[in-house]
């Protein structure tokens, strides 16, 4: 009774993110962002691309998930719980005979079946072009391309989880809407572009100076999500010479940040959203 | 009073105690002191090892953080007109607002002028903190 309730409230979801206005201007510009980078790529590549390039070109799909997917993660972790905040619909949900962490388990479903279909189709439409475009050239590493391309898609994926279940936990927690969605951007801004700069890492560095210094700096790099995942792309997870497995063997910290954080936040958002008195 | 002065005066102290605004000054004063701290030990070794011809108080010291500081201040600014127009019409205080004797380009102007002033006092503060943090530690 309880999965069919929680398959209830995740296409009663699914139906809201996929009708609200908002989520489809911003679907909308997600994909003309993604059709860009496209032919920007294919703009920068008019001379003849070598097979490092060209198998590197084949992955551009992740930057592209990771850069814009995550606007919409943000967007769709805001609209499931502050939406209802504001219609008043959370409440009359609550009040219903249902657990608190049946509708919580339903909203949390509904955005990642919807973030896997959309993102599920930004790699189809990004490999079917580059395969129109350079298909000739491909077609030897294609079998390779395929190979990896779960994990990439994996971690990739859990990038912008990790950033929705940040803006749905903002969300459970702040009561005004504008400030949840105001401050979930902010806390994008500083993890992807301030903390892991010099004005702050890099000056960490060096106010402890030393091997203390250069241990905490690297620790603290290590820990932010963007550096995880740029690390790994360093250590040849687009590199077509270097093994999958080799890779996510020298860089098994990174990739276990990533499922690490996840499984954290939605911890902490199952907690925030079962003690509230009321949302 | 000239109500377009009310209006200034109430915005002003009305964003300067919002939460949001309030944690966004901490990131950038802490941004301020740690750049002022660590420019103790980065602008000597600049001083040592480059011989750029550059004044390296503005091209390191000044330059490394006002480029993030100025980022996190157009956010500021962006916020401070998203949170004073949205949060008016949601608890609908603009609606009483707008009800009083008062014309809509007044309210429109003082909201502008009280952000405005508002903008400007972080700003110079900031880049004061900025300047005196990296004086103060460097000794410059």
């Amino acid at each position: 009774m309880s999965v069919n309730n929680t398959l209830i409230i995740a296409q009663k979801e699914l139906s809201d993110i996929v009708n609200n206005k908002w989520v489809l201007i911003v679907l909308i510009i997600y994909l003309f962002m993604v059709l860009s980078f496209i032919l920007d790529v294919n703009d920068q590549s008019t001379k003849e691309l070598n097979d490092e390039q060209l198998f590197s070109v084949m992955f551009g799909w992740s930057q592209a998930i990771i850069s814009y997917g995550t606007i919409i993660g943000i967007m769709i972790g805001f609209f499931t719980i502050s939406n209802e905040k504001y219609n008043k619909t959370l409440n009359t949900l609550l009040s219903k005979p249902l657990y608190r962490d049946t509708i919580i388990n339903g909203k949390l479903i509904a955005c990642i079946g919807f973030l896997l279909l959309l993102f599920g189709l930004t790699v189809a439409i990004y490999i079917s072009l580059m395969l129109i475009l350079y298909g000739n050239s491909a077609y030897h590493f294609l079998i390779m391309v395929l190979d990896r391309l779960p994990i990439i898609f994996f971690i990739s994926f859990l990038y912008v989880i990790i950033y929705m279940l940040l803006s749905m936990m903002v969300s459970i927690i702040v009561r005004r809407q504008s400030v949840a969605l105001l401050f979930s951007i902010l806390l994008y801004v500083l993890m992807s572009s301030i903390l892991a700069t010099m004005s702050f890492a890099g000056n960490i560095y060096h106010i402890l100076g030393g091997q203390i210094g250069s241990r905490i700096y690297y620790y603290f790099i290590n820990l932010l999500p963007d550096c995880a995942y740029q690390l790994m792309v360093m250590h040849g997870l687009n590199d077509p010479s270097r093994n999958i497995f080799s890779v996510l063997n020298i860089c098994w910290a990174n990739f276990f940040l990533f499922p690490l954080y996840v499984i954290v936040l939605i911890v902490l958002c199952y907690i925030s959203f079962l003690r509230r008195d009321s949302v | 009073m000239n109500p377009i002065f009310i209006i200034v005066k109430q915005q002003f102290s009305d964003i300067i105690r919002e939460p949001l605004v309030i944690f966004i000054i901490l990131v950038l004063v802490v941004l301020s002191i740690i750049n002022g701290l660590a420019s103790t030990d980065l602008l000597h070794y600049a001083d040592e090892s480059l011989s750029d011809g550059n004044d390296h108080f503005l091209s390191i010291g000044l330059s490394n953080t006002l480029y993030h500081t100025s980022i996190l201040l157009s956010i500021l600014s962006m916020f401070i007109g998203i949170l004073t127009v949205a949060e008016e019409r949601i608890s609908g205080s603009i609606g009483v607002l707008l009800t009083k004797p008062l014309y809509r380009r007044d309210v429109i102007s003082g909201k502008f002028a009280g952000l405005s002033l508002f903008l400007f006092f972080i700003t110079v503060l900031i880049v004061v903190l900025c300047v005196c943090s990296i004086m103060v530690f460097y000794r410059a």
